[in-house]
């Protein structure tokens, strides 16, 4: 078991992208789970994702749990320029998240687990073509929280459970700089601020790739509680404390060249005068004034990035006793933990500022169960949740909105020990105005930078084999 | 029946929430409203100085507005037409005075004084046409031989051609105004062997057309000059031979030790041209003291016969235009000359000697023409964009409206 769980560990590390949801949070954490839109924090499915779902789901356990499945991601959208019309496709592969849960009941009371989710990342990727790779054509943002989980039965009505979560943060952003917005050095003799598209430089033209990534492990915990009404009545809450990231890490530079000459003799007003001789190529005029040794040189960079607290309510009712339904309300703290983004280079001339002004979520999941027999059983739900990002921040690093999901999937017994789930979700987001660039010098954005539409949707294929010993 | 219930309310509920969707929209691209106005969603211009906006031997961003080019794209009414503001007083700065060499920003100003761009850069531009640029000049940057690029290539352009940056603008419609610079370069210089000739005017002008074809864009080409030479119309940087002689001959220049030679006297002095430049600068040394003639066989003095060669070519070159628009499908106009033409007739609309007690404020070149006798001023750049726009609409039926 314990190469299990460390062969889970190295996947999810190495996880090649994560799907977001209200703003960089991940609810597909379970197969069962999945086909019932999520829901499940008064009634958690019995394959161990307890864990994530509710841990107070742990209780009552009998036997052992233990659960390996994956979800397939196949992310589709783009972006529309209002002006062109045309659109650049999200460049997103197929995605696999793997998935692990074990759990075992010590006693009829107490239970107890480990699990490994990921309730945020992100990873966006556009081809290099798109205008937003001067905002990052490859984002790449892993929370793997490995999660040791005890829940215990204090009363028939109540369950009490919680879990420490030691969480591996990682981020990396991959962008490409314009020219045309970077600064002229002083030594050009040019008034300060003038930026080379004020030398005619065109909007657009690459002149080195920015690799920044980062890591950290940090230290939070998750806690939920299940009320047992009566027979047919279970509520539930569980809530998961935000962990903060003060990653430190590298950001290292490599040159695009533009290709660019210099076409007629350029007089520099100094002082001194100075001139650039016609024929002179841009890249050994960048190359001269030693942009790429003084400025974009290998350097520590650090940054701060704070996944928020989940707060769930939920209520599980049995109209009858082969079906159950299900609610759930999400409430996400996005306001507080994610208004903007500092990014601190050791070279202070390249810091940043992300202006992103996330606002808080909230989110309704409702799904349907149904037991056929001892061996099938049947789910189907519905998702609505808002989106965290404002509208003067739905940018190529996240550009994600309003979303409707819907559902579906069943478990079948194989045998009296294993059982398989397969669940499949639909994410459709509203299509929303946004823009492909950060505003300049770090000043705050605003709606007028927009300048199209994104458009996101996705098809999840979930299976999952569970063993119960 | 409960289960059936229930299913049916799970769909209807699901078919509400589908519905509850709030897609945002694209902002299409403006698409102006007259007959025709699909064609002027984007519009580019192509050229020289002229489109550029350049006046009184310089430009700035105040000038650049009175371009003919930004008359005509706001008329049209598309997508925003964007040119490379340049920041401040310019690149250089204008003449304030051009006997006194004063220009916009006063003293230390000089016309190598150059403030680049202003900080706000375009997504792309609308009016990418050069100040100095001949027709090769639309295919090619310096230093590629024969290419006249100047720092306002780079600042307009940054390394890219007229073409290219034209390409990336994905228009609709283009405007081509080129070969002035041809003609008029070896016509400052009074050689005609500097002229760009006939065949490889032909050949730059139509590689830049197969460029604008690419696009799918329709076009209007705009034939060389500002009035016709074969008409005697003649900018008013150039004065007439006779002009200097009857001046010199009425003390005008006295007491400067400057005398004007009897082969500028008529009927020979009619057809003689001699340029603000060289006729001042002789002028300028001779009121320093020094004693000086103009010679009207002078070298830098464009002579009878290079007059008419001059005339002559910019025909040649107005036919290969015309042939080309005509091949193409592509409008083709010669009514800016028929205009220059008949203000030529009007008084003081050109100046046939430059007064040199006025300011730049006082049109010494005429009330036609801005502070350097060559370059339109705000009132004929209007004049230009309007007959432009009769001549789009009369190749294209559309119906552009008119500038007030």
């Amino acid at each position: 078991m314990q190469r299990l769980v460390r062969y889970v560990l190295v996947l999810l590390a190495g996880l090649p992208a994560l799907l977001p949801a209200q703003g960089f949070g991940i609810y597909e954490q379970g197969t069962c789970a999945m086909g019932r839109a999520g829901t499940g924090v008064a009634a958690p499915c019995a394959d161990g994702s307890a864990i994530f779902f509710n841990p107070a789901g742990l209780a009552g356990l009998k036997g052992g749990r233990a659960t390996l499945g994956v979800t397939l991601l196949d992310v589709q959208g783009g972006f529309t320029d209002d002006l062109s019309q045309q659109k650049t496709k999200l460049d997103d592969p197929l995605l696999a998240i793997p998935q692990v849960y074990v759990a075992y009941g010590v006693t009829p009371k107490l239970g107890v687990g480990l699990g490994l989710f990921a309730p945020y990342g992100l990873q966006t990727r556009w081809p290099l073509a798109f205008d937003g790779r001067f905002a990052g054509y490859k984002n790449i943002l892993k929370s793997v929280y490995v999660q040791p989980t005890v829940a215990y039965q204090v009363a028939p009505w109540l369950s009490l459970g919680g879990g420490l979560d030691v969480v591996f943060g990682s981020v990396e952003l991959n962008q490409r700089l314009d020219l045309a917005d970077a600064p002229v050095p002083p030594a050009l003799g040019v008034p300060l601020g003038t930026v080379f598209g004020q030398f005619g430089i065109a909007p657009g033209t690459d002149f080195a790739d920015a690799h920044l990534e980062a890591s950290k492990t940090t230290v939070t915990a998750h806690w939920g509680a299940i009320f047992k009404v009566n027979e047919k009545l279970s509520i539930g809450v569980r809530y998961l404390m935000h962990a903060k990231f003060d990653y430190s890490g590298t950001a290292t530079f490599s040159r695009v060249p533009t290709n660019l000459i210099v076409p007629a003799d350029i007089i520099l007003p100094g002082p001194p005068p100075d001139t650039i001789r016609a024929g002179t190529p841009v890249d050994a005029l960048l190359q001269g004034l030693g942009i790429f040794q003084t400025t974009l040189t290998t350097q520590a960079v650090t940054t701060t990035i704070t996944n928020p607290e989940q707060l769930i309510f939920g209520l599980a009712f049995k109209p009858r006793k082969d079906w159950t339904l299900f609610v759930d309300y999400q409430f996400t703290r996005w306001g507080t933990r994610f208004n903007t983004l500092t990014i601190n280079f050791a070279n202070p001339v390249l810091n940043r500022v992300l202006y992103e002004s996330y606002q808080n979520t909230n989110g309704i999941r409702l799904a349907g169960e149904w037991a056929k027999d001892a061996k099938w059983t049947f789910r189907g739900g519905y998702l609505r949740h808002q989106g965290a990002a404002p509208a003067e921040t739905v940018t190529p690093l996240l550009p994600e909105g309003r979303r409707n999901e819907f559902t579906g999937g069943f478990t079948v017994k194989l045998s009296p020990g294993f059982s398989a789930d397969v669940a499949y979700q639909y994410i459709n987001q509203d299509d929303r105005r946004g823009r492909t660039r950060e505003a300049l010098f770090n000043q705050a954005p605003t709606t007028l930078l927009n300048h199209g539409v994104y458009e996101f949707h996705a098809h999840l294929f979930g299976v999952s084999l569970g063993y119960a010993f | 029946m409960m289960q059936r219930r229930f299913v049916f309310a799970a769909s209807l509920g699901c078919a509400l929430l589908v519905a509850a969707c709030e897609n945002e929209v694209l902002n299409s691209p403006r698409v102006p409203a007259y007959q025709g106005g699909t064609m002027f969603q984007r519009y580019v211009a192509m050229g020289n100085s002229i489109t550029a906006g350049f006046q009184s031997g310089g430009i700035n961003d105040s000038t650049q507005r009175q371009s003919y080019a930004v008359l005509i794209g706001g008329a049209m009414g598309g997508n925003r037409f964007y040119y490379p503001s340049l920041a401040s007083i310019g690149c250089p700065p204008p003449f304030t005075n051009i006997f006194t060499g004063a220009r916009v920003g006063g003293a230390g100003i000089t016309g190598t004084t150059c403030l680049f761009r202003s900080p706000n850069i375009p997504p792309y531009l609308s009016n990418v046409a050069v100040p100095g640029a001949e027709t090769i000049d639309m295919l090619l940057n310096g230093p590629a031989p024969g290419t006249n690029s100047n720092p306002l290539t780079q600042l307009f352009l940054g390394g890219r051609t007229q073409v290219k940056v034209m390409m990336d603008a994905n228009p609709t419609f283009v405007s081509v105004w080129a070969g002035n610079n041809d003609l008029l370069g070896a016509a400052l210089a009074g050689d005609t062997t500097l002229a760009t000739d006939t065949a490889a005017f032909r050949i730059s002008y139509s590689q830049a057309l197969d460029s604008i074809e690419a696009t799918g864009a329709q076009a209007i080409l705009i034939a060389v000059g500002l009035g016709h030479s074969v008409n005697n119309v003649v900018l008013p940087f150039f004065s007439r031979g006779t002009t200097w002689f009857g001046l010199a001959a009425s003390g005008a220049f006295n007491p400067a030790p400057f005398t004007v030679a009897a082969n500028c006297a008529p009927p020979r002095g009619d057809t003689v041209l001699v340029s603000f430049a060289y006729g001042f600068g002789l002028l300028a040394t001779a009121q320093g003291g020094t004693p000086t003639t103009l010679d009207c066989t002078a070298p830098p003095v464009i002579e009878p016969a290079e007059t008419r060669f001059f005339a002559v070519l910019q025909l040649r070159y107005n036919a290969i235009i015309q042939a080309q628009a005509t091949a193409r499908g592509f409008a083709y106009t010669d009514s800016v000359n028929f205009t220059l033409d008949s203000l030529a007739g009007i008084a003081n609309q050109f100046a046939p000697f430059p007064n040199t007690a006025a300011a730049c404020s006082g049109s010494p070149f005429g009330l036609a023409f801005s502070c350097d006798g060559i370059h339109p001023n705000q009132a004929t750049q209007l004049k230009i964009a309007r007959k432009i726009i009769r001549a789009i609409n009369a190749q294209y039926n559309s119906a552009i409206p008119a500038i007030p």
